[in-house]
C-alpha cells in the first residue's frame, strides 16, 4: 500500500512539474520588480541584443527567489535591486558563475566597486545594468524664487532653510514613508556625511555596533528635520502612511503643499508621469544632498542581473548586457548606465545629465547601506521599520538602536 | 472469523463491495495524504529543528585575527590581497580549521580579504547542503514565539481581530439578513452587500488603501468626514491617516475585513431564515407578537446551529488573516503595530529564509484552529442527527 501511495504521489508531482516547465522554447525567462518604463527599457535592451525574453514582474522578489531560484527553477535570470540578494543567492549555491566574463577587463568599464559588488567569494555572479543617485533633494525653483529662498549647500543651511519655510507659516518637507526604504536612504546620506566613508563601511559590515555614537548622531541629525511635526506635510501620521511617489507630487502641483522632498534622481520620471506640466530646470529641479562635514558624498543604488544557468543564450545575453553598446541603448531611454564608457551626452534629459555630473563631482561614493546588509537587518522588519519608528518616537532612540544591534548580532553572527 | 457465509459467491460479492469503497476513497486519500497530512507532519518536524551552521561573521573575525597576527598590524576586511605578501600563509590556519582548500587562482588584483571569507563560507555551505544540512532538535523556535516583540504584537492583534471581526461580520450579517427582505429594492441591497465577495481580497485591500488615504483628494473616507465636519457642520477636522497611526490601524483593517465578509454571512443567514416554516411566523402575527420578539425568541433560537457554524467559520478565517494586512500595511505603519501571525510567518519563511521558525508559527496557528474546527464538526453532526 505504502509503495502504491508513494508511486501515485510521485506520478502526480511529475505531472505537475512537467506542466509548469516545458523550457527551451528559445525565450529567456527573467524575473524582477521592474514594470512600466523600466521594463520597456529592458525590453529595448533585449531587442537590441536580438534576444527574446519573457519577463515576470513581481512585487515580492525576495520571497519568490527564496522558493524558486536555482539551476532547475523556472527562471533563467533575475534582476536584483541590491547586492545583498546577490550574496544570499550566491552563498546558497543558486547562481551560475559568469566565468565567461573577465573581471579585470570589466573593472575597467564598470569600476572596481561595482565588480566587487557583483562578486561573491572572488567569483563574478552579476552585471550591473542600472545605477541611481540617491543623494539629491528636489525643489520647485519657481517657488524658491517667489519666496526668496536659497539652495542650501551645507547641512546647517538646509536646517535654517527648513526653519525659514516653517516660520513663514508653510510646511517645508513632504516625506512618504509608508514603506521603510526612503527613510533608510535619509539616514545613509547623513551617516556618510557625518561619520565619513570608513565608518560608514564599518557600519555596513557590522564592525561597529548599531548603538555606536556615530550611528546615533546620524539619527539625531535627522531628528532636526523629522523631529518637528510642523516640518512634515500631513504631520507624523501622514508621513508614515503616504507613498513616496504621492509625497513628491505635493511640491509640483498647482498650489504646492510642501517645498522640499528627498529621494533619488529617479523621481523625475515619476513626477512627470503624474504631473505632465512639470519641466525640469524650470519648475522642477534638485540640488545635491548638502555637505555635513567637508566632503560631498553620494549614496547610490544599482540593479544587477544574475543568471541561474549556463544556457548558451543566457551567456550571450549577459555578455551583451554588459557591453557599452547595449548599455548605451538603455541610457538613451533613461537608465543611468553602470558602464562608465557610456557617453553622458546620450542621456535623454537634463535630470540624468545633472545627476551624472553630481555623481562625477562627488568626493565620496558609497552604496546604499540597507541594500548591503543581510535582508533581515537592512530591510523590512529591520532598518526599514526601525527608521520609521524613530519618526514616531524619537525619544526612544536608544531602545531603537539597541534592538537593531540585537537583530544585527543575530544575523551577522558576530 | 465466525461469520458464516452461505456460499462462495457471497464472499466474493462482499469483498468486491468493500474493495469498491476503498477504490472510490483512494484518489481522495492520496490527495489528502500527499497535500495535507504529509506537509503537516513535515511542518511539525521542522518546527522542532534548528540549523546549526558556522556564521560568516565568525569566519570573518577568525580570519581578521589571523591576518592581524601574521602581519603584526590591524588588517581590515576591505584590504586588497595584492597589498599583502604571501597572504595564503595568513589564511591557511583558518582554512585548515574548516577543512577547506583555498583556490588561489580565483583571486585577482580586485580581490580583498572579504572574498576569502566568502569563499570559505560558501564552501562550508556547499558541504552542508551535500549532507542535507546540519540540524538539531531544539525548542528554541517555540521559545522565540513567546519572547519576540513582533510575535507578541501579532498575537495581540490576532486576538483583537478575533473579537471584533467575528462580532462585526456575524452581527451585521444577521441584521442585514433579517431586515433586508422587508424593504424595497431588497435585491439591489443584497447584491451591493454581496459584491465584495466577488472581488479578490487583494484588489479589495488596494481599494481600501486608497479609501483610507490622508489626502482628501484621493482618500474617500477623509473626504467624507471633511465634508460633514468642515463644510456642513463648520467644525474643525484634521484628516486622519488611518493606516499611519498605531491607534487606528487595526480598526481600519478590521473594518475593511468586515466589509469583505459580511455579504457571505448575510447570504447564509438569509437561507437559514427562509428555512423557518412560514406557519410559525403566521401564528406569531395572529397572536400579535411584535417583530423584535419574534427575532429574539423565535428566529435566533431556530437558526442557532447556523449562527454557530458561521461564527466558527469566521473565527477560522480570522485566525489565518493574511491578505488584508499584507496588501494594506505589511504589518506597519511601524514596529509591527498591525502585524498578524500569518503575515509574520510568510515573512519569516520567505524573506528571512527561516523555515524552521515559520513552521513553529504554523503549528501554533494549527493548534489554535483545532478546537474551533471540532465545534464546527460537532454542530454539523448534531444537525445531521436531528434530521
Amino acid at each position: 500500500m505504502k509503495k502504491i501511495l508513494l508511486l501515485c504521489t510521485v506520478i502526480m508531482f511529475t505531472a505537475l512539474v512537467s506542466c509548469s516547465s516545458g523550457k527551451d522554447d528559445g525565450k529567456i525567462r527573467v524575473i524582477g520588480t521592474w514594470g512600466g518604463s523600466e521594463l520597456e527599457t529592458f525590453q529595448a535592451m533585449a531587442d537590441a541584443a536580438g534576444i527574446e525574453i519573457e519577463f515576470e514582474t513581481t512585487r515580492d522578489l525576495n520571497a519568490i527567489l527564496t522558493a524558486k531560484a536555482g539551476k532547475d527553477g523556472p527562471y533563467d535570470m533575475a534582476i536584483l535591486p541590491n547586492p545583498a540578494m546577490l550574496s544570499q543567492l550566491a552563498k546558497d549555491g543558486k547562481l551560475a558563475e559568469l566565468s565567461y566574463l573577465n573581471r579585470k577587463n570589466l573593472a575597467k568599464e564598470f569600476g572596481n566597486s561595482l565588480i566587487r559588488l557583483g562578486s561573491y567569494g572572488g567569483k563574478l555572479y552579476g552585471v550591473y545594468i542600472k545605477a541611481s543617485n540617491k543623494s539629491v533633494i528636489w525643489y520647485n525653483p519657481e517657488e524658491f524664487e517667489k519666496n526668496g529662498w536659497k539652495v542650501p549647500e551645507t547641512w546647517n543651511e538646509l536646517i535654517s532653510l527648513t526653519d525659514q519655510i516653517r516660520s513663514a507659516g508653510k510646511t517645508p518637507w513632504s516625506i512618504g514613508a509608508d514603506i521603510g526604504w526612503p527613510t533608510t536612504d535619509w539616514i545613509e546620506n547623513i551617516m556618510v556625511g557625518s561619520a565619513g566613508e570608513d565608518t560608514y563601511q564599518q557600519w555596513v559590515d557590522h564592525s561597529i555596533k548599531w548603538n555606536d555614537p556615530a550611528v546615533k548622531e546620524a539619527f539625531i541629525l535627522w531628528g532636526q528635520i523629522v523631529g518637528n511635526k510642523a516640518n512634515l506635510l500631513g504631520g507624523i501620521d501622514g508621513t508614515l502612511s503616504s507613498k513616496f511617489q504621492d509625497a513628491s507630487y505635493a511640491l509640483f502641483q498647482k498650489n504646492p503643499k510642501a517645498f522640499l522632498y528627498y529621494e533619488g534622481d529617479f523621481m523625475g520620471g515619476i513626477v512627470k508621469g503624474q504631473i505632465p506640466s512639470v519641466e525640469f530646470g524650470k519648475n522642477m529641479d534638485f540640488f545635491a544632498f548638502p555637505k555635513i562635514k567637508d566632503k560631498s558624498c553620494v549614496v547610490g543604488g544599482a540593479d544587477v542581473i544574475v543568471a541561474f544557468n549556463d544556457r548558451k543564450k543566457v551567456k550571450d545575453f549577459i555578455k551583451k548586457l554588459s557591453s557599452v553598446e547595449i548599455q548605451t541603448v538603455a541610457a538613451k531611454k533613461g537608465f543611468m548606465a553602470a558602464n562608465k564608457l557610456v557617453d553622458p551626452a546620450v542621456y535623454p534629459d537634463k535630470t540624468l545629465q545633472k545627476s551624472a555630473s553630481i555623481l562625477a563631482a562627488a568626493d565620496v561614493f558609497v552604496f546604499d547601506a540597507s541594500d548591503l546588509m543581510p535582508p533581515a537587518v537592512g530591510n523590512q522588519g529591520g532598518f526599514w521599520d526601525k527608521s520609521k519608528e524613530f519618526i514616531k518616537k524619537p525619544e526612544d532612540i536608544d531602545r531603537i538602536l539597541d534592538e537593531m544591534e540585537i537583530l544585527a548580532a543575530k544575523n551577522y553572527g558576530n | 472469523m465466525n461469520i458464516k457465509f452461505k456460499n462462495k459467491s457471497e464472499v466474493i460479492r462482499k469483498i468486491r463491495e468493500i474493495g469498491l469503497y476503498y477504490l472510490w476513497l483512494f484518489p481522495a486519500a492520496v490527495l489528502l495524504f500527499s497535500f495535507l497530512i504529509l506537509p503537516a507532519i513535515q511542518t511539525i518536524g521542522l518546527s522542532f529543528q534548528k540549523k546549526i551552521q558556522i556564521e560568516e561573521g565568525t569566519i570573518r573575525n577568525e580570519l581578521l585575527a589571523s591576518f592581524s597576527e601574521h602581519y603584526d598590524e590591524k588588517i581590515t576586511i576591505n584590504k586588497n590581497l595584492s597589498d599583502l605578501e604571501n597572504w595564503e600563509n595568513a589564511a591557511l590556519p583558518v582554512a585548515q580549521k574548516y577543512g577547506i582548500t583555498i583556490d588561489t587562482t580565483v583571486f585577482d588584483e580586485l580581490s580583498q580579504i572579504k572574498d576569502i571569507v566568502e569563499m570559505i563560507y560558501a564552501s562550508l555551505q556547499g558541504k552542508d547542503r551535500e549532507k542535507g544540512g546540519l540540524k538539531i532538535f531544539s525548542l528554541e523556535n517555540y521559545k522565540n514565539l513567546f519572547t519576540d516583540r513582533e510575535m507578541l504584537k501579532a498575537f495581540r492583534n490576532n486576538t483583537i481581530w478575533l473579537l471584533f471581526f467575528t462580532l462585526g461580520t456575524v452581527t451585521f450579517g444577521l441584521l442585514l439578513a433579517t431586515m433586508v427582505d422587508n424593504i424595497r429594492w431588497s435585491s439591489i441591497v443584497k447584491a451591493v452587500v454581496f459584491i465584495p465577495m466577488a472581488i479578490s481580497f487583494v484588489a479589495s485591500g488596494i481599494i481600501w488603501k486608497f479609501m483610507y488615504e490622508i489626502d482628501i483628494d484621493t482618500g474617500a473616507i477623509n473626504a467624507f468626514l471633511d465634508m460633514i465636519f468642515n463644510r456642513i457642520l463648520k467644525m474643525h477636522y484634521e484628516p486622519i491617516a488611518f493606516l499611519g497611526r498605531a491607534d487606528t490601524v487595526n480598526a481600519a483593517l478590521i473594518a475593511a475585513g468586515i466589509w469583505m465578509w459580511v455579504g457571505f454571512c448575510m447570504v447564509i443567514f438569509m437561507a437559514a431564515l427562509k428555512g423557518i416554516p412560514s406557519e410559525i411566523r403566521e401564528a406569531c402575527s395572529l397572536e400579535g407578537v411584535d417583530g423584535i420578539k419574534v427575532f429574539w425568541h423565535i428566529e435566533i433560537p431556530m437558526i442557532m446551529p447556523t449562527i454557530i457554524v458561521v461564527t466558527t467559520t469566521m473565527v477560522i478565517n480570522v485566525l489565518k488573516v493574511f491578505d488584508i494586512v499584507y496588501v494594506m500595511t505589511g504589518g506597519g505603519p511601524y514596529g509591527a503595530e498591525s502585524e498578524v501571525i500569518a503575515n509574520r510567518m510568510y515573512r519569516t519563511a520567505f524573506n528571512f529564509n527561516n523555515f524552521e521558525y515559520a513552521s513553529a508559527m504554523a503549528v501554533i496557528l494549527l493548534i489554535a484552529v483545532i478546537p474551533v474546527m471540532l465545534i464546527n464538526i460537532r454542530s454539523f453532526a448534531a444537525e445531521q442527527k436531528n434530521k
